[in-house]
């Protein structure tokens, strides 16, 4: 899973995106309406920001991810970890 | 029947420093296909001349620079209303509106609207004044200095701290990284727009420039505005491709300068964010050259300006839905040696309105 970051420092040049604020566009773009960045974003991202913004609870969000990515729980949880830390989402 | 509506609009260049003319023609159009355009130029090469498209103008003055002061614009604007008596001017370079200003009565009697901005207001938002005006209304401006002499741009720039931006007091700006160069840009400055020079702490932090256009109604309100983030810059920093925002923080600021100076008309307001947010570091008198990007989405500015200047009543503009973008695509204009003839004989009058789009015809 990745999303493209032009930073290094997470999705918005730093600043935290809000959740509310993030809309996946024909799933594969995630356009910030309120800073008006866009991202390139992978399928499985695109499944982990869409859960995260009906709120879904983590781990129904993890049991979701590795049924429909076919990849084991640990692997899937370590994976939405890393994703979340990555884009510095403020939930 | 009512007469054909005759609006004259200057700042018709559409180069890589775009002016917003053509762009306001074509938004008035929208809602008035009938209004005959006269276009006020200054140059023989201005692109918006040659435009067969409804972004071009029915007519063409050329025009005494503003430099040369109000009487001579008035001189100029009396001779072309002896052939087409205007309804209205609508000036869209910022070097034209001290003048205008400087002539409403005279306007007002000629029964021609121009812009009711106040001089106050507009002396509020220049660049020597803009950080006090920030203060003032709560929105963080960077940190600024005015100087009139190389001496005194040398300790402003010491004091500021490089990286920092020089700019010249109506145009142009460069951004000065050691007290090496802050010889050449300052000098560059002097010689094209005259002082005083203006230095400007750089802004640090993503570096996001955001542009606003909007429409005061010259009580403190907000007609209508649309944001954008520039995804594309010139060479120069203009843009060349921005996307609607929607971002409170941002309105906020924008909302808190127009109500502080109370302003008339036509903005816009350009921000960089910084670490701390949103950092207005200028705004202009008039509509950007981007203007015609929100009337095709819902927000016609430049037509709603004209509804004001007709007091006709005057709806808030709907607001730009986050996501819609343009991307700004230069085409090549076909014009003939007869037409710089013509204009260099002082006009250009068109017999037939080939300004609409459906004349477009094949040139051979």
């Amino acid at each position: 899973m990745s999303a493209n970051r032009t930073r290094k420092n997470g999705m918005n040049g730093g600043n935290a995106v809000h959740l509310s604020n993030l809309k996946i566009v024909n799933g594969c773009l995630a356009f910030d309406v309120c800073s008006g960045k866009f991202h390139r974003i992978s399928e499985s991202a695109a499944f982990v920001i869409g859960e995260l913004k009906r709120q879904t609870p983590f781990g129904a969000l993890i049991s979701s991810y590795s049924q429909r990515f076919k990849i084991p729980r640990a692997v899937a949880a370590r994976d939405i970890e890393l994703f979340l830390n990555d884009i510095s989402v403020v939930r | 029947m009512t007469r054909q509506l005759r609006i004259a609009v200057s700042g018709l260049h559409r180069g890589d420093n775009p002016q917003p003319g053509p762009a306001v023609i074509r938004s008035i159009r929208r809602r008035y296909p009938s209004a005959q355009i006269i276009g006020l130029s200054y140059d023989l090469l201005e692109s918006g001349l040659f435009s067969k498209s409804d972004d071009g103008v029915d007519a063409a003055f050329l025009m005494p620079f503003p430099a040369k002061g109000p009487d001579a614009l008035l001189e100029r604007l009396d001779e072309i209303s002896e052939i087409y008596p205007l309804d209205m001017v609508i000036p869209c370079l910022d070097s034209e509106i001290p003048n205008y200003l400087e002539l409403s009565d005279e306007f007002k009697s000629r029964r021609i609207k121009t812009p009711l901005l106040t001089r106050k207001s507009f002396d509020r938002r220049n660049k020597e004044n803009l950080f006090q005006l920030g203060k003032a209304a709560g929105v963080r401006v960077p940190r600024t200095i005015v100087v009139c002499d190389l001496m005194a741009a040398h300790r402003a720039c010491e004091e500021i701290g490089f990286p920092l931006f020089l700019k010249g007091k109506q145009y142009g700006a460069g951004r000065v990284t050691s007290p090496a160069e802050v010889a050449h840009v300052f000098h560059s400055l002097m010689a094209a727009w005259g002082g005083p020079v203006i230095a400007q702490s750089a802004v640090h932090g993503s570096g996001d420039e955001y542009d606003v256009v909007g429409l005061g109604d010259g009580r403190g309100g907000l007609l209508g505005s649309c944001a954008i983030r520039k995804i594309m810059l010139t060479g120069n920093g203009k843009a060349f491709g921005g996307i609607v925002v929607n971002d409170p923080a941002l309105q906020e600021s924008v909302e808190k300068i127009i109500r502080k100076l109370k302003w008339w008309g036509p903005f816009e307001l350009e921000f960089v964010r910084g670490q701390h947010g949103h950092e207005l570091i200028e705004m202009n008198p008039r509509f950007p050259a981007w203007t015609d990007f929100p009337s095709q989405i819902g927000c016609n500015l430049p037509a709603m300006l004209v509804d004001m200047l007709l007091s006709r009543p005057v709806a808030p503009a709907s607001p730009c839905k986050p996501g819609r973008m343009f991307i700004r695509h230069n085409l090549d204009l076909v014009g003939d040696i007869s037409q710089l003839a013509e204009l260099s004989g002082g006009s250009l009058m068109r017999d037939t309105q080939p300004n609409l789009l459906q004349s477009l015809e094949p040139v051979n």
